[in-house]
Formats: structure tokens, C-alpha cells, sequence
């Protein structure tokens, strides 16, 4: 059986679909801004050990388990343990659950693509605030109000899903060739973005704001947790992803040093594009007379309105530039939505048994409409809710338990004298005790001290009840995912 | 650029870019075959 699944055309595409998975809007967007949140330059010393202790560990692991067991996450953990089938059922829901509104997020970027070449947002800052806010999403003002439907957020959405699809329906290895260029196009863009960003005056001004590092900001719980959950974010973790991926690649295919390179590749991507952003930040500081950390606004706010305030500064060429940029966030984030269809896509083929063909369009046929909510005035805030609860208490819990199910059920050192035996690089015990004990613990004292803060103050400062939402969210798809892994299989 | 922000720019770039260059020497040194030689 296990030679009529697909694979990949070559150890590169595997690579480069792997990196492309984990580089995306979390990259160009998610780690600049959490950088500066979190103290700049000091941010970096807790990502590198949020990198270390949970991330390469646990892509290890999702490497392992889906080569191994040649199969998507619920068969995948079946084979590891006949209970845990509703981890990889709870990881795949989380991430079909991710996919809708991460595609919301790029039909955003459809649009500022589109507009870019008019320079629609308008001239000034107050212009494009109200562009972003009022004339594309149309705030309602609170969660609890959807309103109607913002037409342009819906053709982008049917528009991002169609991209979607198209790169998907070929199967892993044309998908191995599309990566080529969904991987090789934003880093030259980013190069292109981040030599304009150097040569802006004002440009030194915002990189000492992002190297310069201020140790007393170590002391603060809170910039561990953004380390940790930019980890689990920016590498794919916990989303099933890493294991459908490797699950298409030989059972003797190198694991560690693929695991090293392309995690690596990854948060260097990040670092890389940290210059693109705060040269830019610096540069428009200068020009509006402000210090950097003046100059953002909110977390989405920084790409979707600070960026065409910074294009608009530039002395020249400010379409081509933008549309450059909003071409750059749009090929991230395909890169990184078809990698969160194709667990949700494989999962349901491995388990029943149904033709690709057919379970393809209707997961995108699904997934678009589940995203119509978000298109609406009031979807602004479900994306944020969402991601928060996605984030922070799902993939949390999906790492966490499999940090257990392997590490106590099916044995970490069993599983590591596999990836020895197959892999260039070898790992030793250290490997053992991160997944064992380091990570889960620090996974649940995240996830614990996430709670607590929940119940007491709510969610950044929406209503107690869209907390208990979010809350009851996660429930029901853990729900859905027992009743799944209870359902009788095909023959795949 | 200020010293330490200089400090923190070798330490980012060694751990990260250096990191990636010292596992892909490795890998590309693996004796072990790869896999799409062996389907060759």
C-alpha cells in the first residue's frame, strides 16, 4: 500500500514545501511585529531558545511519525497508539479551522494587490486607516455585530481559494515544482523590499530598535509565551502539516538534518525579513517626526496599513514597490494556506478511502463558505478571536499530546533510533528529554497561564462572552474529532 | 548601528544562517544514499 501513495519528485521539493509551509504571513508580518512588541532586539534571545527546546524537537517528531507511518495525522497516531487516532482528527479540524481564516487574511492582500497599482489607499495616514478599517472591511464596531457581506473581501476570498485549489489539484510533486517559485518568490522580494529599506534615510534609527536588546524585558512572562507561540506559529507545528508532508517521503528518508534545515531556513527568513520591516519603520519615523515605536498601530495594522503609509514615503516608484509588497504577502500566504488544506485533504482520503479529486474541491468549496462569516463588517474580529483560540489553546494542546503519546506511550527512544538509523544527522538523547519533559512542561505552563489570564480579564478587550465562544469552540472540535476517529475507515 | 546592536547581529546571524550552512555541509556529506538516487 505504502508504494501507491504519492511522493515527492525530489529530497528539494520535500524541502522547499516544508519551508514553504512554515514561511508565511508569521514571517513577514507576525515575528517583526511580535519583536517589537516584546523589547526588540531582547526578543531574539527567547525566540532562539523557543526555537531550540520546542521547535526542532517537535518537527523532529511530526517528521518521524508521519514517514514512519507513511500516513496523514489521524492514521499517523493510530499506528503510534490505537487512542491518540482523535489528536491527529483534533490537529486536522484545528488547522481546516486556521485555513478559513488565514485565507480571509490573503483576500485581504488580493485586494491591497489590486489597489496598489492606483495607490487607492490614499495619501495619508488617516486615508489609509479609513481605507483599511472603513472602505474594504468595513468595521462594524464590535464582534457581536456582523452586518453585511464586503463584497471585494468575498471576491478575494473565492479568488484565494481558487489559487488554493489550483495548486493542490496536480497532487505533492507539481506541488513540488509550484514551491519552487511560492518559496523562491517572496525572497526575492524580500531582498528587493529589504535593499530599499536599507538605503531609506532614517533606516539605522529603526534597526538599533530591532537588534538593540533590553534584558529587562526577560523577566516578563508574557515575552516567553510570544516566543513560544511565534514557534509553534511560524514552523507549521501542531497543524498536522509537517506530518502529511513527510508522510509522502520514503520511510528512508533523511529526518534530522531535514528538520534542522528547514526550521532554521525558516526563522532566518524571519530574521531576514525583520530588516525589511524595521529599515522601513525607521524611515517613516524619521518622516513623521515620531520614534519608532510610535509609528504602529495594531498587529494587522502594521502590514495593512503602516506598509502602504511607508510606500506611499518612498521617493520613487511607490506602485511598482507596492504592489511588489502585497505580491510578496500574497504568495506567503498561499504557500502557507495550501499547506493547511492538504492535511484536512489527506486525512479524509487516508481514512475513507475517496477519490482526491472529489475531496479536494469540496474541502475548498467548504472552506470558502465557512470563511463567509469573516467577509462580513463584523469578520474582523472573528479572525482575531479565531486565531487566538486556534493558536494559543489548540495547537498548544495538540503539541502537548504528542509530546505524551510519544514520548511515554510509544517510547522516545524508539522513535529516535528510527531517525538515527535513517537520517545524516544524528540526534542523541538530549532529543529524549525535550520531548519527555522540557517541552511538555513548558507547552502546559503556556497554556495554564494563557487560561488563567482568559478567565480573568477575557480577550483583548472584546465582551467575556466571545472568551466562552472560544472556549466552547475548542470543545466542539474536540468533540468532532472523537466522533471521527470513531467512525468506521475505508479501504485507502 | 549601535555596539549592541552589532553584538546581536553576529550572535543572529552565526546561530541562524550559520546553523543552516553547518547542517547542509552535513547532510550533503551523509553517506547514507538520497532518495531520489535511489529511484534512479
Amino acid at each position: 500500500m505504502a508504494n501507491d501513495r504519492e511522493r515527492w519528485g525530489s529530497r528539494s521539493s520535500f524541502i522547499f514545501a516544508a519551508v514553504g509551509a512554515a514561511i508565511g504571513l508569521g514571517n513577514v508580518w507576525r515575528f517583526p511585529y511580535i519583536t517589537y512588541q516584546n523589547g526588540g532586539g531582547a526578543f531574539l534571545i527567547p525566540y532562539f531558545i523557543a526555537l531550540i527546546t520546542a521547535g526542532i524537537p517537535l518537527m523532529i517528531l511530526e517528521y518521524a511519525v508521519g514517514q514512519k507511518t507513511q500516513g496523514a495525522p489521524p492514521v499517523a497516531l493510530k499506528k503510534i497508539w490505537k487512542k491518540a487516532e482523535w489528536i491527529g482528527w483534533f490537529a486536522v479540524v484545528l488547522v481546516f479551522i486556521l485555513a478559513t481564516y488565514y485565507a480571509t487574511i490573503m483576500s485581504w492582500a488580493v485586494n491591497y494587490f489590486y489597489h496598489s497599482f492606483t495607490l487607492a489607499w490614499g495619501r495619508t495616514g488617516g486615508e489609509i486607516n479609513a481605507f483599511f478599517n472603513q472602505a474594504l472591511l468595513g468595521k462594524s464596531g464590535s464582534p457581536g455585530i456582523l452586518g453585511g457581506i464586503q463584497w471585494p473581501v468575498l471576491v478575494g476570498l473565492a479568488i484565494t481559494w481558487i489559487l488554493i485549489y489550483l495548486a493542490l489539484f496536480k497532487g505533492v510533486k507539481t506541488l513540488g515544482k509550484i514551491v519552487y517559485f511560492t518559496v523562491g518568490i517572496p525572497w526575492l522580494i524580500l531582498i528587493i523590499m529589504v535593499v530599499r529599506g536599507l538605503t531609506l534615510p532614517g533606516a539605522v534609527e529603526g534597526l538599533n530598535f530591532y537588534l538593540t536588546p533590553d534584558f529587562s524585558v526577560l523577566l516578563q512572562p508574557k515575552v516567553w509565551l510570544a516566543a513560544y507561540g511565534q514557534i509553534f506559529f511560524t514552523l507549521s507545528l501542531a497543524m498536522g502539516t509537517l506530518i502529511v508532508y513527510a508522510s509522502y517521503m520514503p520511510e528512508d528518508s533523511d529526518i534530522s538534518a531535514n528538520a534542522f534545515m528547514t526550521s532554521l531556513a525558516n526563522c532566518g527568513t524571519s530574521f531576514f525579513a525583520g530588516f525589511a520591516v524595521f529599515s522601513t519603520l525607521g524611515y517613516l519615523a524619521q518622516s513623521m517626526g515620531v520614534s519608532v515605536p510610535e509609528v504602529t498601530t495594531s498587529g494587522l495594522g502594521l502590514a495593512f496599513v503602516t506598509y502602504p503609509t511607508a510606500i506611499n514615503l518612498l521617493p520613487v516608484a511607490s506602485q511598482l514597490f507596492g504592489a511588489l509588497f502585497f505580491l510578496l504577502l500574497l504568495t506567503l500566504g498561499i504557500d502557507s494556506a495550501f499547506s493547511q488544506v492538504e492535511p484536512v485533504v489527506g486525512s479524509v482520503v487516508d481514512k475513507w478511502g475517496l477519490n482526491k479529486k472529489w475531496v479536494l474541491p469540496s474541502i475548498c468549496i467548504l472552506g470558502f463558505l465557512v470563511g463567509i462569516p469573516y467577509t462580513t463588517r463584523g469578520g474582523f474580529y472573528w479572525v482575531d478571536i479565531m486565531d487566538h483560540f486556534v493558536c494559543t489553546y489548540g495547537l498548544t494542546l495538540v503539541g502537548f499530546l504528542e509530546c505524551i503519546v510519544i514520548g511515554y506511550i510509544f517510547g522516545a527512544s524508539e522513535i529516535r533510533g528510527y531517525i538515527n538509523s535513517v537520517s545524516d544527522v544524528r540526534i542523541g538523547p538530549w532529543w529524549d528529554v525535550f520531548i519527555k519533559v522540557i517541552t511538555p512542561i513548558v507547552l502546559g505552563v503556556s497554556f495554564v497561564m494563557q487560561f488563567i489570564k482568559l478567565v480573568q480579564k477575557g480577550y483583548s478587550g472584546y465582551p467575556m462572552w466571545t472568551a466562552f465562544t472560544g472556549i466552547g469552540l475548542v470543545i466542539v472540535l474536540i468533540i468532532i474529532s472523537f466522533v471521527f476517529s470513531t467512525r468506521k475507515g475505508g479501504n485507502p | 548601528m549601535n555596539g549592541s546592536a552589532i553584538v546581536m547581529l553576529v550572535f543572529a546571524v552565526v546561530i541562524l544562517y550559520g546553523g543552516l550552512v553547518y547542517f547542509m555541509i552535513k547532510a550533503a556529506k551523509g553517506k547514507r544514499p538520497k532518495p531520489e538516487e535511489e529511484r534512479e
